[in-house]
């Protein structure tokens, strides 16, 4: 897995690339809170690169809306189907906004 | 399809936990099942494993192992998971509900109610010392 964080005026861009499974997704919990942390509450996470994700990269980034809910978002951009799915079997699809582009997401704040 | 049984034993750990699903999805597409079901398989015996080494070893220090099992009939591929944590039975667990909203929801939790959506079937046993979880993908063909 690769994480990509990129600053778009106030709106934070985190574009993730690879397998996001129970031995990495602790990565991507501490790059989202460090982020949160630093006072970056406006997030995009762009998981077009995205080719898996288990229930244990869902645990980062539910925790990581649950952290800037009141302050800001987690905003999702163009999961692939697969990650769509994952989504779907969780209810997410209805509790994240999704985009299907992160120029739209990041647009969106 | 009939065919023998493949098996691989992991170490308990989760860096082990990849060889399993890359052994399930190897066995799954020899077995014929479509792109879309060996993914499922994928991820069904990824959250399985993981269950397996974060909750049943936990507090053994990665001593134990997991054996996986496939084999398939001309209706099914069947993938067997045997370890020797404590008894526990995953699929009587009480599941997250997907329909709640993000204040009644806890971060994780997902795995059990993964594998029971992705899979055909899944069921629990108990013998021998060992823990046997069995999930089984139907053929979306099956054959005259």
């Amino acid at each position: 897995m690769n994480i990509n964080i990129s600053a778009h005026d106030q709106v934070t861009l985190v574009e993730v690339s690879g397998r996001i499974d129970s031995m990495n997704a602790h990565q991507l919990g501490e790059a989202l809170s460090a982020e949160i942390d630093s006072g970056h509450t406006q997030i995009v996470l762009d998981l077009a690169n995205v080719e898996y994700m288990s229930s244990a990269g869902l645990r980062e980034i539910v925790s990581a809306l649950k952290k800037v809910r009141g302050t800001g978002d987690v905003r999702l951009s163009q999961p692939s189907p697969r990650v769509q799915e994952v989504l779907e079997m969780a209810g997410l699809d209805t509790i994240f906004q999704i985009f299907p582009n992160p120029i739209e997401a990041v647009g969106s704040y | 399809m009939n065919s023998g049984v493949s098996h691989l034993r992991i170490a308990g750990l989760l860096e082990q936990v990849a060889l399993a699903c890359e052994f399930v999805v190897q066995e799954a597409r020899k077995a014929g099942l479509d792109d879309h079901a060996v993914y499922h398989c994928e991820l069904a015996v990824d959250e399985a494993c993981t269950n397996i080494v974060e909750h049943g070893f936990r507090l053994r220090g990665g001593q134990q192992s997991i054996d996986i099992f496939c084999h398939s009939d001309s209706r099914r591929f069947i993938i067997t998971l045997v370890d020797d944590a404590p008894p526990f039975n995953p699929l009587t667990q009480a599941e997250p509900d997907p329909r709640a909203p993000l204040e009644q929801r806890s971060s994780g939790g997902w795995g059990i109610h993964f594998i029971k959506q992705l899979m055909d079937e899944a069921t629990y046993q108990y013998h021998d010392n060992r823990n046997h979880l069995t999930l089984v993908k139907f053929f979306r063909d099956i054959p005259n």
